[in-house]
């Protein structure tokens, strides 16, 4: 007879259970479990709930747990990154990825709930940015020099192919995760540690 | 007239489970209770959205019990009510009393 609850779900709802209450949930499905329920009865409680959290994200009185200094703090660390490094780096993917590491880990580590939300929210937001910039950067676009005043130094070189605003977008992402990831999960630790003391 | 936060119908059910089981409220009983009245299948998940609510409300406050090893070393946490949640759940009663009043439909348990 299995005593473990399933592994992937639980890995599942311990990185996407966005709940206040998330640690609280795990515990009492864990000792629900153990009072005979089935692995295809916890992977469907899993489901459900972490549907529910995300749903409640939304909730308006919830949208409060959305860290948006911690977003903006990201934005900060990003354009000073990008722009003090531009005259030794220029424009290429290390600048990106360096930047990226940088932002990421500032929104982790300034994010006091919900981390990977804000972190989603930033590079969410970044996307649009870098989107926008590279639409409105098409040499042919009337509305360059609206581009060229928004985007100042990014936009000294406009003529950017489309293969290159992508995959610095992707190595942009990448790498805000990466850096994010450093510091994703600390609050659980810090509260597990806070149990075992 | 100021805006009263209001009950909703499974927030009431979740808050008069708190008040049947008194200091022993946490998930596990909350869940086994609801389903032992109502019949029906509960996520853990959905119910502690309504506590989280009835939380943000006012209406209950919660704190962290014991971790135990059945629950792989997590704390317990335990919901009561407040003075503001039994209040709004007397002032919900009564209302859904006057509106239950000279209703024959409702009367004798036909549908």
């Amino acid at each position: 007879v299995t005593t473990q609850p399933p592994k992937l779900a639980k890995w599942l709802l311990n990185h996407f259970g966005c709940s206040r209450n998330n640690d609280a949930v795990i515990g009492d499905l864990d000792e629900r479990f153990q009072q005979g329920h089935s692995p295809a009865w916890y992977g469907k409680q899993v489901l459900v709930t972490i549907v529910v959290s995300i749903v409640s994200i939304f909730d308006i009185r919830t949208v409060k747990f959305l860290d948006v200094r911690a977003v903006i703090a990201g934005w900060v660390v990003f354009t000073a990154c990008f722009h003090s490094l531009f005259p030794v780096f220029g424009r290429c993917t290390v600048l990106t990825a360096i930047a990226g590491l940088v932002s990421g880990l500032t929104v982790t580590a300034h994010s006091r709930q919900l981390q990977w939300l804000s972190l989603l929210f930033y590079t969410a937001t970044m996307s649009v940015y870098w989107i926008s910039l590279g639409l409105i950067s098409n040499p042919y676009a009337p509305s360059v020099q609206l581009y060229k005043w928004i985007g100042f130094r990014l936009t000294r070189n406009a003529h950017v192919s489309v293969e290159t605003l992508v995959g610095n977008l992707v190595v942009l992402i990448l790498f805000a995760w990466l850096g994010g990831s450093v510091c994703l999960g600390s609050d659980a630790k810090t509260e597990s540690l806070e149990h075992e003391s | 007239m100021t805006k009263r936060e209001q009950l909703g119908s499974f927030e009431l059910m979740v808050i008069l489970v708190l008040i049947r089981l008194g200091e022993n409220a946490y998930g596990v009983p909350i869940c086994d209770e609801l389903e032992k009245r109502t019949g029906r299948d509960l996520a853990v998940g959905s119910v502690y959205a309504a506590l989280e609510r009835l939380e943000d409300k006012g209406f209950v406050t919660s704190e962290l019990g014991e971790p135990t090893p059945e629950r792989g070393g997590r704390a317990k946490k335990y919901f009561h009510v407040t003075a503001r949640g039994l209040k709004e759940v007397r002032e919900t009663q009564r209302s859904l009393v006057k509106l239950w009043q000279g209703l024959p439909e409702l009367q004798g348990g036909k549908a």
